[in-house]
């Protein structure tokens, strides 16, 4: 039962909430254009081409549907009077007058009703000035120069050219999703090729009992024993042990030729040095040719005592590894060629030729006195870092 | 106030709106007539008001030469109540304030048992250091206050109306003294403080009060039927349901077992909340306190403005914030901002 000026204030008070409701719901909007152009940009970049009018029409879906919320959500009578009663100086008469007119109060008294519209319009010029005076920031800057910035970027992401098609590409259904699987999924022709070339090579292998073979087995040996630089470190020379006599050096350590010019009583630390450092898992010869051979490649240092070695180096060693293979007759057959496109895929082509079934161990696998005292320096040697 | 004036709602409306305006009126008058009298003890001043016209009692606690006494006397000077005065001493009997039968002799001889009544029945009276009483004694006060009869020999003697009981207690010197138990705290409306005047209000003493007493001189603004039809008046007095949901969570505030969703930091302290007598006496003394702002109706800065006199001598501190320094103003002061903000 508002009188005609509490109902005057009361439809200023709702014009003034409603416009506070718009202002909430664009900045709100702005919070979440800026979200959507965020979103549009990582999408980019990582999944897949976003074309930028999906961009604005997602935008433009956002906008409208806050507009909408904040255009029908008008505000209820009963919240402008208690809004009058909090900030215009009403003492809550607006409330209990709108109560009163409703019928909600108990037993109200008319005279009470009657004092309480005279107090309450006297109230009202009061108010309006109040309301007049009433000034609330509408904090658009910070939602308005985000969204800014965000187009911006997003602008600039998506005028660029293709960045990255590499890793778009094998992005369909069929292809792996993780940047590991894709560079396994790349390597998988390469590997085959590889195991292909070294079955040749096995197969056109000299006998074991000819002399370029124990030689090549005492060198593998060496280079075994040299190689794996893990906390086990006499498993080399167990696994030369182990090996076949008739099994060609080759088969037992496909890159041990890498190591073939290695001498027992001057390499042994530089091999223990590197080898321990190198950490890898697999305890390949490729790495086991690396610290054995550093004396005579001249392009790279031996890498210090402790290091850990980066599996991305390995290609920059290549090139190094062919000119020595280039010595080491058949054995340089199987260094991986810088020529061979993704010789990133070795490690696999390791991981192949050592999943193969071990040969079974006899005494013709036994390490000569030459390499016994070699693998006994070498564990002196590094028996106090152990 | 009689019994059946605070239990029979008001069937026919006699109130018109210059009802209203006389109420705020004299109100106002009888305000200021005690601010000229009682310097510098304004908040005091109406408070008392709020509770006389709100049908409570009043616990006034003070150090001594405050002005209590002087402020009983000039209220019941410029309201025209009959007043009397209690000097509580442990060897104060009941009967020294109900009232006792004699036997006396009447003109033709018969002699007969009559009930001779004690100082309780006047309209305002003071009980000066209630707690230098015994048990008893108070005791016998708690039928008076809160029936508003006193029952002597299987007979009930109403007292008269308006009735008020002014209260005081002294602070220190508590040697010898019986607190009052926690019932009979809750008959009083409000326990109101009585704090040191300012330096202006002690300069403008002087000029007040140093030759005479001035509460003997007073002149009455209102009658003891005026304070009657404004007591009744105030009960029509609007509350709108936010005031009372405010009020509601006011006294769930106080409680220590979280009924209320309030913050539990201050709750914590509080070993017995406020009772339901506390909210009823919050909301009519928010009438009162409207009526003298000129308003039918109650807003919620009434019930804030009223929180604290009402709560704090209802609510029980938990000794661990005593023994840190804690009191229950502090507490309720806390709560009752923490309250406000939520609404």
């Amino acid at each position: 039962m508002p009188t005609s000026p509490v109902h005057h204030l009361l439809g200023a008070v709702r014009r003034r909430l409603w416009r506070g409701q718009v202002v909430a719901a664009l900045r709100q909007a702005l919070w979440g254009s800026a979200g959507l152009l965020l979103l549009a940009v990582a999408v980019h970049l990582a999944a897949h081409r976003v074309p930028a009018g999906a961009v604005l029409v997602a935008i433009a879906v956002l906008w409208l549907s806050m507009l909408a919320w904040a255009g029908t959500g008008r505000p209820a009578i009963a919240d402008c009077a208690l809004w009058a009663d909090r900030h215009l100086g009403g003492a809550s008469a607006f409330t209990t007058l709108l109560e009163a007119g409703k019928g909600t109060l108990a037993t109200p008294s008319p005279q009470a009703v009657r004092w309480l519209e005279s107090w309450a319009t006297a109230r009202v010029p009061d108010s309006l000035r109040r309301l007049a005076e009433w000034r609330e920031a509408a904090r658009l800057t910070r939602p308005l120069l985000a969204m800014l910035v965000c187009a911006a970027l997003t602008a600039l992401v998506l005028s660029l050219p293709d960045l990255v098609p590499a890793l778009r590409q094998p992005t369909g259904a069929s292809s792996p999703s993780s940047t590991g699987d894709r560079v396994a999924a790349q390597a998988e022709p390469v590997a085959a090729q590889g195991i292909e070339k070294l079955a040749a090579a096995l197969r056109s292998a000299p006998s074991p009992q000819s002399p370029e073979s124990s030689q090549a087995r005492r060198e593998t040996g060496q280079a075994q024993a040299a190689a794996p630089g893990k906390a086990d470190d006499a498993r080399p020379a167990a696994q030369a042990a182990a090996m076949p006599a008739g099994e060609p050096a080759t088969r037992r350590n496909p890159s041990s030729g890498t190591a073939a010019d290695a001498t027992a009583t001057v390499a042994a630390p530089q091999a223990a040095g590197s080898g321990g450092g190198s950490g890898s898992g697999s305890g390949s010869g490729n790495e086991a040719g690396d610290s054995r051979d550093a004396r005579g490649d001249t392009g790279i240092s031996p890498a210090p005592r402790g290091t850990i070695s980066v599996p991305g180096s390995r290609s920059t060693t290549w090139p190094a590894l062919a000119e020595r293979q280039a010595d080491m007759g058949r054995l340089g057959t199987y260094a991986p060629e810088p020529s061979i496109p993704g010789a990133a895929a070795m490690p696999a082509l390791a991981a192949a030729a050592a999943a193969a079934t071990p040969p079974a161990a006899s005494e013709t696998t036994w390490l000569s006195p030459a390499e016994t005292s070699y693998v006994q320096a070498w564990m002196k040697a590094n028996a106090p870092r152990r | 106030m009689d019994e059946s004036q605070r239990t029979t709602p008001m069937s026919a409306d006699p109130a018109t709106e210059n009802d209203y305006a006389d109420a705020h009126r004299q109100l106002q008058a009888l305000r200021t007539l005690l601010g000229s009298v009682i310097v510098g003890q304004e908040a005091l001043i109406t408070h008392l008001i709020t509770a006389v016209f709100a049908g409570g009692h009043v616990l006034i606690e003070g150090l001594p030469g405050l002005g209590k006494t002087h402020l009983a006397k000039a209220l019941a000077a410029a309201l025209g109540l009959q007043w009397a005065r209690v000097q509580c001493t442990p060897d104060l009997m009941p009967a020294d304030v109900t009232g006792a039968e004699i036997y006396a002799t009447a003109a033709g001889g018969a002699s007969t048992f009559e009930f001779r009544p004690g100082p309780v029945f006047a309209q305002l009276v003071l009980v000066d250091e209630i707690n230098r009483a015994t048990p008893r004694t108070q005791a016998a006060l708690l039928e008076a206050m809160q029936e508003r009869q006193v029952t002597h020999a299987l007979v009930s003697h109403r007292l008269p109306s308006p009735f008020c009981v002014l209260a005081t207690q002294n602070p220190i010197e508590l040697e010898g003294t019986y607190p009052l138990p926690e019932a009979q705290l809750d008959r009083f409306m409000f326990k109101l403080t009585v704090p040191f005047p300012q330096r202006a209000a002690l300069r403008e003493l002087l000029d007040v009060s140093l030759d005479a007493e001035p509460a003997d001189t007073l002149r009455s603004v209102a009658s003891p039927a005026d304070v009657l039809r404004i007591t009744q008046l105030c009960r029509t007095v609007l509350l709108a349901e936010r005031c009372k949901d405010a009020a509601v969570e006011l006294i769930l505030a106080t409680q220590p077992d979280g009924a209320s969703g309030a913050d539990s930091q201050h709750r914590r302290h509080i070993r017995y909340g406020a009772s339901p007598r506390a909210l009823q006496a919050v909301v009519r003394a928010a009438r009162v306190r409207a009526l003298m702002a000129g308003r039918s109706h109650v807003d919620v800065d009434d019930l804030e403005a009223l929180a604290l006199p009402v709560l704090r001598h209802r609510i029980l501190l938990r000794l661990e914030s005593e023994l840190d320094g804690l009191d229950a103003d502090a507490t309720l002061t806390s709560i009752i901002n923490a309250w406000r903000a939520r609404l």
